[in-house]
């Protein structure tokens, strides 16, 4: 039953994960106190488990669980709770000043995710020497280098060697490159009245290709556990649902007995050093 | 002819070998308390010489015993290919070897037999010395460079041992260390000495390009001898007449450092700083000599350069002049010294001037001859007033002498006889070589005549001051300083048996060249050769410098006559009269000053040239390194203390800006993270929107740090 | 489309994740708080790494495993120092405000 499903249970699972994700992020963005902010990001590092696993790395999944929300994050609890009884902690969330730093992290969100969604094909540093060729430039949503020859007036031809064994004529024309490199591409251009705007000029330039892959996943196997093949992820996210609750339990049953203990009076300070 | 002797090498070598293992053990010893075994090392300080010595005795037979073809025969002995330069066209080889000539051998035998002899002298002197193997192996170290000086073939060779006997002069003028005065004085002779080299070295090369005019340049002695000597060469002499003046100036500018001559004087005295030895040895016999050791050796060019250089002079009328300036100052100097040794040192300052003299008139064999016989009188003069310095427990101003005559019987004896041999008297040596200068001068072009007479006047000077001298120290009333008297006692016989020595050659050696002795001596060995007339030194030397002199005026054949009486009874006379006038003055022993040193005259005369040095000299010198000092402050420590000011501001700068929060470094580094990446790393729109945002938050910021 | 992901959507998460966790670093006052933003961000730069050796074949994708796995020890250890440091800091200051730590010049 659940193999029928697997066509959109892949991506779905993938979409749920990484909203999960998103959220607890968000969570750890506006948390009042740290140790609500170390539960959200427990919760951000199991997703992420998951969607590695989705992604078939299953040793990185495992040792995110371990190491990561494991230990690491069992550290800086430890060390909260420590540190938490003897020291204050109203703290603003956010003053004006943050309002600021948030430019930062918005504007390179925006971009980041502008650019992965839209361009393609980035034009790198052209060493244009020729004054023939107009500097190569990337034409927006599509994977093309797009190539512009000045006009050499009426009846002049222009000839395109791209670099990558291909050739066209035209004056303006874009081409698409398969891969990643340094290209020389060289105009020939002939035929034309006057006769100083003929002749060849080349231009080196870089051109990168965004990969536009697709990732096989793992979805159906993950809840099979009597199957052949990495079935027991879906265990290993269970024992760190169970790590998250643990936290939780421990960090409310805390919570509760200081409030219902009566208030120590700070008789010896420990910041004499 | 040359004939090759293998064992030349080893007169140089024997000495080095000493200077090595005493200076071994010295540096061995150092951290003892009374240094290394001072047996051994004067046996091997005194052994070396000596064993050199014979050996030069040895080689000098050899030399005599070539069948003689009429040339000038020599032994040679090739050592190794020295330098080899082959680029761009220009070729320049020279071999290490060494010459023994005539010339050589004449030169070689006095320094190796005085230099032995002071070796012993130096055992008895310096015996209770803490530095005593340091002494000995400085002295084999001096006796090393000087006989490469004398011995080596070429230039170059020359040159190696010019310089080596003015380091071990500085060595041994500043033995005594520990006072500062005697450090001056050592580098004072240093440095004086180096600007003669610069002379030396200035000549060579110019000397060099004359002999390459027609590409046969060389630094040998005997290619030089042989191109100046050629008849055919006589076009290409005039041809280059500036550039051989010119060479023949800086080379006598090289032997002026070395001998003391006017206007790199002003050394020699203040050497009087170092132990009597070496006074005796470096400062009388052998070191100042090397400059008319040069002169001889290079005769040919010096009388090859006939064309006036200054003033209508020719380089050989400078060098009379110079000569005879020094010879007058020197001797008037003489005459107002109150230390001992110093008296002494301007006399051989006014000998050497005779010397060069003697040299100006082309007379070299005559200039060699006082060379010669000086050695033997002024090393016994020196050896004998060390020995009244020793037995007066280091007394040496002569005011406080007097009376030594019979307290020290056989130092008197011995430097009476110098004392005989310098003022000219007859009989003594240097009656002898004294009248061949006069007689020389005498009969020489035109203004050498009146030098003559000069010569004549320093004479007389030189036998005023010497007879002072032997006043003061000997025969006038004893007025010892109260610790001494009583205590005054001769010398050991180590310091004794060379003075002993040596007085006896200064009142023997003038046979050499002397018209009262007849034809005695013949030459050992050498069947084809006349009988030696009584100018056995003149004969002697003839094939060496004969050609030179030759040229220069016909060869004196003592000629009947006044000329060849006047200079003998000139100089007699001058010896006489300045002995009576000397009696006069202070036959009591009576000197007009009880200052610590030289006042009034004296002093003017005496540091008359070390007061023009320093105007000329060392003042500009001083002004110049103190604007330097000045630059080099101000400007350069100025500029990179700026540039430090400037890194401390920038690295200072953030620090003081207020209350730097966590977060706000935190965001300006991701700030500047992104605003690179995008900007330096990316292309199109979107980096520059990212980059420029980045750059944005980053100044808001700063400026909210600031007013916050 | 089946059973597939495309590359440039887990880069996209990978992307909102990081300006996240640079957002939580950049504006929270409590230092807990800027540490855990700090392996946010790491993170983030984890999935992205797994997201290209997924979407690269052959050699290639072994170095998006190999480096995940090095950024997982360095910041385990960059916690562990970093909790040290704020232990130590925070003990003289009695506060966990970073904006207390300003005053480091005095």
């Amino acid at each position: 039953m659940f193999y029928s499903l697997d066509a959109i249970l892949g991506p779905a699972y993938f979409w749920l994960f990484a909203g999960i994700a998103t959220l607890c992020g968000i969570g750890l963005l506006l948390a009042r106190h740290p140790i609500n902010g170390a539960i959200y990001l427990i919760g951000v590092m199991l997703s992420l488990s998951g969607i590695y696993a989705l992604l078939n790395s299953p040793f990185l999944a495992v040792l995110q669980v371990l190491v990561y929300a494991g230990a690491i994050m069992m550290l800086v609890v430890f060390v909260i709770m420590v540190l938490n009884q003897a020291k204050e902690h109203t703290i603003p969330v956010f003053d004006w000043f943050s309002l600021v730093g948030l430019m930062l992290p918005l504007v390179l969100g925006a971009a980041l995710v502008g650019t992965l969604s839209t361009a393609n094909a980035a034009v790198f540093r052209t060493d244009d020497k020729a004054a023939l060729i107009t500097s190569p430039k990337t034409d927006q949503g599509t994977s093309t280098v797009v190539f512009a020859a000045v006009d050499a007036g009426e009846g002049a031809s222009y000839v395109w060697e791209f670099g990558d064994k291909t050739t066209t004529s035209g004056r303006e024309l874009g081409h698409a490159y398969a891969q990643s490199g340094t290209y020389t591409a060289k105009l020939t251009v002939s035929g034309a009245k006057d006769a100083a705007k003929n002749g060849s000029a080349t231009v080196t330039f870089r051109a990168v290709a965004v990969p536009r892959g697709e990732i096989a996943l793992l979805s159906a196997t993950m809840f099979d556990v009597r199957a052949k093949g990495p079935g027991y992820y879906l265990l290993f996210e269970l024992v760190g649902v169970v790590l998250l609750a643990s936290v939780v339990a421990a960090v409310v049953l805390a919570k509760r007995s200081l409030e219902s203990a009566p208030p120590e009076k700070p008789a010896h300070q420990e910041g004499h050093h | 002819m040359k004939v090759s002797f293998e064992l030349l090498w080893l007169i140089p070598f024997l000495p080095l070998l000493g200077a090595i293992i005493n200076g071994a053990l010295s540096l061995g010893g150092a951290r003892s308390a009374f240094g290394p075994s001072r047996g051994f090392v004067s046996l091997i300080a005194v052994l070396t010489p000596g064993l050199a010595f014979v050996i030069t005795l040895i080689a000098a037979f050899k030399l005599s015993a070539i069948p003689s073809v009429g040339d000038n025969k020599v032994l040679v002995q090739t050592l190794w290919e020295w330098i080899a330069v082959d680029v761009a066209g220009f070729k320049f080889s020279l071999t290490a070897g060494l010459l023994f000539d005539k010339l050589t051998s004449m030169m070689l035998l006095f320094v190796t037999g005085i230099g032995t002899l002071i070796h012993i002298y130096s055992i008895g002197y310096m015996w209770e010395d803490r530095g005593f193997a340091r002494f000995m192996a400085y002295l084999n170290l001096f006796m090393f460079s000087m006989i490469i000086l004398v011995i080596g073939d070429s230039l170059p060779l020359t040159f190696l041992g010019w310089e080596g006997v003015g380091m071990c002069s500085y060595l041994l003028i500043g033995f005594w260390h520990k006072n500062n005065e005697y450090n001056d004085a050592a580098r004072k002779a240093f440095i004086v000495n180096r600007i003669g080299d610069l002379g030396f070295l200035l000549g060579a090369f110019a000397l060099y390009l004359v002999m390459n005019s027609n590409g046969m340049g060389s630094l040998h002695y005997r290619d030089i001898a042989n191109w100046f000597q050629n008849p055919a060469h006589l076009e290409l002499i005039t041809g280059s007449a500036g550039l051989l003046g010119a060479a023949c100036l800086l080379l006598f500018l090289g032997c002026t450092g070395k001998s003391a001559q006017i206007p790199l004087v002003t050394w020699l005295p203040d050497a009087m700083a170092g132990p009597t030895p070496v006074s005796a040895l470096i400062h009388a016999a052998t070191m100042v000599t090397s400059g008319i050791y040069l002169l001889a050796r290079l005769c040919d060019v010096f009388v090859a350069a006939s064309a006036p250089v200054f003033l209508g002079l020719t380089p050989l009328d400078i060098v009379l002049i110079v000569g005879c300036l020094t010879a007058a100052w020197g001797a008037i100097a003489g005459l107002v010294q109150l230390d001992i040794k110093k008296a002494l040192a301007y006399s051989t300052v006014s000998q050497l001037g005779f010397m060069f003299m003697a040299c100006g008139v082309g007379a070299f064999d005559v200039a060699l001859f006082h060379v010669f016989t000086h050695a033997f009188f002024k090393a016994t003069l020196f050896l004998a007033a060390g020995s009244v310095i020793h037995g007066l427990h280091h007394e040496q101003d002569m005011r406080r002498m007097g009376g030594l005559a019979k307290l020290m019987p056989i130092t008197y004896a011995w430097f009476w006889c110098g004392w005989f041999a310098i003022i000219g008297l007859p009989g003594g040596a240097g009656f002898f070589s004294k009248d061949l200068i006069l007689e020389r001068l005498f009969d020489g072009h035109g203004f050498a005549p009146f030098i003559g007479g000069v010569a004549v006047a320093v004479a007389l000077l030189t036998a005023i001051y010497m007879t002072r001298v032997m006043y003061l120290t000997f025969w006038s009333p004893a007025r010892h300083s109260d610790e001494v008297k009583g205590h005054v006692h001769e010398s050991p016989a180590t310091m004794l048996i060379p003075i002993t020595i040596l007085g006896f050659g200064s009142l023997v050696v003038g046979i050499l060249w002397s018209p009262l002795v007849g034809a005695i001596i013949t030459n050992a060995g050498d069947p084809g050769a006349k009988p030696f007339a009584s100018n056995a030194f003149e004969m002697y030397l003839q094939p060496v410098l004969g050609l030179a002199q030759a040229k220069v005026h016909e060869p004196i054949k003592h000629l009947p006559g006044h000329i060849a009486w006047m200079p003998l009874l000139l100089g007699t006379m001058a010896a006489v009269i300045g002995l009576l006038i000397a009696r006069w003055f202070w036959s009591r022993g009576h000197v007009n000053s009880t200052e610590k040193d030289l006042v009034g005259f004296a002093a003017w005369w005496t540091w008359g040239f070390d007061r023009v040095y320093l105007a000329i000299v060392i003042l500009p010198i001083k002004v110049v390194a103190w604007i330097l000092a000045w630059i080099v402050d101000a400007l350069v420590a100025g500029v990179v203390g700026l540039t430090a000011e400037v890194a401390r501001f920038l690295g200072d700068g953030y620090t003081s800006v207020q209350r730097p929060r966590l977060r706000s470094s935190l965001a300006l580094s991701a700030a500047g993270a992104v605003g690179l990446v995008s900007l330096l790393l990316l292309s199109g729109p979107i980096a520059w929107v990212v980059g420029l945002v980045a750059v944005g938050v980053a100044v808001v910021f700063l400026l909210l740090e600031f007013l916050f | 489309m089946i059973n597939h992901i495309a590359l440039v959507d887990v880069q996209i998460v990978a992307a909102i994740l990081f300006c996240l966790g640079l957002a939580v670093a950049l504006t929270r006052r409590n230092v807990f708080l800027l540490l855990m933003g700090i392996e946010l961000m790491l993170n983030a730069v984890n999935l992205s790494f797994i997201g290209f050796s997924r979407g690269f074949a052959g050699a290639e994708s072994l170095f998006g495993q190999m480096t995940p796995i090095f950024i997982i020890a360095i910041a385990a250890s960059a916690a562990c120092v970093g909790l040290a440091m704020v232990i130590c800091i925070v003990r003289g200051r009695e506060s966990l405000d970073s904006d207390a730590f300003a005053d480091m010049k005095e």
